[in-house]
């Protein structure tokens, strides 16, 4: 292989002074537009989303249009003859005072699992970079909680607050000398308690999210800072916190997109109850369209909650845009 | 290298979408008829009456589903499969989706088969339209107090009393005694409260047109409210402690088993848990609420639909398939695997020896009852159990539970 053979812009040349200036109106001719290196690059690549432009139409795309057809429907799932009944099931939505009750508390799940995760996930992650024995340990120990699925997590916390004198946790406070807790059996407390697993789940997770954005930062910066005698809160505030913000935005992204469209957790432990207290919009949505043949309505609350969703994560991805360029 | 980058954008193309192509495919095996056959109960009841199904019909093979929750979750996946033209062969028509079923005209004819003579008209009343039968329900079920004799026995009763305030009395006296009293599953419709709803409507006459749950004029408001205060009783004696509400129907089972609980709601299907658990216990009904009288809950089993979609030798097969379900054999099966009691003149049902009183007393003299939703069940059935939920609480009373119910009915109505 000779220097000229390798060099580059040598070869460009002899490109140019080959195929391209033969011919054409000025007497060179020119490369066809479709066989142009940036044309076929740009093809290739353009190839490569092919596959997710297919799952996503096929997935997502045809269904949404179909959901909205349905919505101004009766259709039942049962039978194919279908009448437009125009708004009826988006009135029936806003006036059904379980989906209502069920809207309550998604938005308070999404919230609260968002904000509460994310205060403790943070100091955590911080713990789990530090040097300790058993490091490694407690690092895979934390990411392991969530790792399970809901349902299956549901269900086991569900025998431990049962709200029986025998339930698991009853029992120790009972034999602790303690009256026992009706944790499943009360609105407020069924609430809390699915919200509060939740975190448990999800917390470890999101630590380790954070640990890899820890790992990241530069320890000159610490350095320096120890120079100028920063505190470690200090060093939290001013150092830490401002590099996470990428890893708050994917973290707080992912927690609230999740705690919108959670149904497995809150089924499995309440099945919604007591009453609809832990009932969530998507398993109004499942409930309502599939269980109760009533995909008219079901659909009508789909469409919905895909508006409402998008509002919320255009609204969170604005603000964590602004917070990252503040701290850029 | 321009080429591999095509290549791979293409192999990675077909490897997303060929697993989509893929849902639409089945199996088939050669020389036989293949029906789809979709089961109330789970696969371990069912898949040795299929074998013997198929061991009788060499050429036909049943491909077997099943849905291993409650009415609920099957009445989901029928609706799923429906919904999706995927509509198994052979189904169940519960009555939650009964109305949808009839219709969209999904189930076949089935008056003039051969197989249908067998089945007491009560079976076939609640799936007639226009006098046509669409489903075949051979077995019933029922649903009653099971209770343990040893700890009835401390605090010195020999059986269940048969008025709701004489058992409120034996509530306070188990509790008392540091016994939980009585349990029934609140994820579902009260299984106490439908028998007393029924030992009411019986004692006073009621026409069934007065009934609200048939839509022809009578309200939840007039009909429910008194029943549901003396079902309140219940709770208000402490007999059914609050914390039910959070716990589903194995924790119950899994107290009853273990001996802290005194009486829960059950049925032939926990027989086979019961009788391994030890516990020496018997069965009684549900005590009469004022003006009523005892009751157990029950009534024809979901029945056997054949869908209007097939026809030729999928159609006879499944023809075949149902008159097995119908006939000694099946019956007996039946009976053995999933505790299903025979109603058909087929087969004399077998009853288990402490259930005999039951049926003797009850079953076969009609004093059963279930509601038959005529519109919506799903629906009603979900409000009712989420209402049931806020009255064992406390945070809600019988009169506005007959409200809600009397509203959802409204907001329903077809």
């Amino acid at each position: 292989m000779t220097a000229q053979t390798c060099n580059p812009a040598m070869m460009r040349q002899s490109d140019s002074s080959g195929d391209a200036k033969v011919g054409g109106r000025d007497g060179v001719r020119k490369t066809p537009w479709y066989k142009t290196r940036g044309f076929v690059e740009s093809a290739s690549s353009t190839g490569f989303l092919i596959p997710v432009l297919a799952v996503f139409v096929v997935l997502t795309l045809i269904p949404l249009i179909q959901t909205v057809y349905y919505s101004f429907t009766d259709y039942t799932g049962f039978n194919p003859n279908v009448n437009f009944v125009g708004f009826d099931n988006y009135r029936k939505v806003f006036t059904d005072p379980s989906l209502l009750v069920g809207l309550g508390f998604t938005i308070l799940f999404a919230l609260a699992t968002t904000l509460i995760t994310t205060i403790i996930a943070i100091p955590l992650a911080v713990l789990l970079n530090a040097k300790f024995y058993g490091r490694s340990f407690a690092r895979s120990l934390f990411f392991f909680l969530g790792v399970p699925s809901l349902i299956v997590l549901g269900m086991v916390w569900s025998f431990i607050l049962s709200p029986l004198k025998t339930g698991a946790l009853n029992s120790v406070l009972v034999s602790m000398g303690l009256d026992s807790v009706p944790w499943l059996a009360n609105e407020t407390l069924a609430r809390g308690c699915v919200i509060f697993v939740a975190i448990w789940a999800a917390v470890g997770w999101h630590a380790t999210l954070y640990l890899a954005y820890l790992q990241a930062i530069p320890a000159d910066l610490y350095e320096q800072a120890a120079v100028d005698g920063a505190s470690g809160f200090q060093k939290f505030i001013h150092i830490t916190l401002p590099q996470l913000i990428p890893g708050i935005v994917v973290s707080t992204f992912l927690l609230i997109t999740n705690g919108l469209k959670v149904y497995d957790l809150p089924f499995g432990m309440t099945k919604g109850g007591p009453g609809y207290s832990t009932n969530t919009i998507t398993q109004a949505i499942i409930v309502h369209g599939i269980s109760q043949s009533q995909y008219g309505l079901g659909s009508a609350l789909a469409v919905l909650f895909t508006l409402a969703c998008l509002i919320v994560v255009l609204g969170q991805t604005a603000l964590t845009s602004a917070i990252s360029r503040r701290f850029a | 290298m321009k080429f591999s980058k095509t290549i791979i954008a293409a192999v990675a193309a077909a490897a997303m979408i060929v697993p989509l192509a893929a849902c639409g495919s089945g199996t088939a095996d050669s020389g036989k008829t293949t029906i789809t056959y979709f089961s109330w109960n789970n696969e371990n009841q069912v898949k040795p009456i299929i074998e013997a199904f198929e061991k009788a019909n060499p050429d036909i093979k049943v491909d077997l589903s099943t849905a291993q929750g409650e009415a609920a979750d099957y009445a989901q996946t029928l609706t799923t499969r429906a919904a999706g033209n995927q509509l198994p062969d052979v189904f169940h028509m519960s009555i939650e989706t009964r109305n949808e079923v009839l219709d969209a005209g999904l189930a076949k004819d089935l008056t003039n088969e051969p197989f249908m003579d067998s089945i007491p008209d009560t079976n076939k009343d609640l799936y007639t339209r226009d006098g046509k039968v669409y489903g075949m329900s051979p077995t019933a079920w029922v649903g009653v107090i099971v209770y343990n004799k040893d700890l009835l026995k401390q605090v010195g009763y020999d059986s269940v009393p048969e008025t709701i305030d004489e058992f409120c009395e034996l509530g306070k006296k188990l509790q008392a005694a540091g016994i939980t009293p009585y349990m029934d599953d609140p994820t579902v419709v009260s299984g106490s409260f439908q028998p007393m709803l029924g030992g009411y409507y019986a004692k006073q006459g009621i026409d069934t047109s007065e009934w609200p749950e048939m839509g022809e004029g009578g309200s939840f408001e007039k009909q429910w409210t008194p029943i549901i205060k003396e079902w309140q009783k219940l709770i208000d004696s402490g007999t059914m402690p609050k914390e039910v509400v959070g716990v589903n129907n194995d924790q119950i089972k899994q107290q009853f088993m273990t001996g802290q609980l005194a009486m829960f709601r059950s049925g032939p299907w926990d027989f086979p848990d019961l009788n391994s658990s030890g516990v020496d216990y018997a069965t009684a009904p549900f005590p009469a609420v004022e003006g009523g009288e005892p009751y157990v809950g029950g009534g024809p089993d979901s029945p056997f639909a054949i869908s209007s979609k097939i026809d030729g030798d999928k159609l006879k097969a499944a023809e075949k398939f149902l008159a097995f379900m119908n006939s000694e054999e099946g019956l007996k099966l039946e009976e053995k695997n999933i505790g299903q009691i025979s109603v058909s003149s087929e087969y004399a049902a077998d009853v288990a020896p402490q259930l005999q009183d039951i049926y003797d007393e009850y079953v076969t003299t009609g004093k059963y009852y279930w509601t038959n939703w005529s519109q919506n069940g799903n629906v009603m059935a979900t409000e009712m159990t989420s209402q049931w939920q806020l009255l064992i609480q406390g945070s809600t009373d019988a009169a506005s539970v007959a409200k809600h119910m009397d509203e959802t009915w409204k907001a329903n109505a077809k």
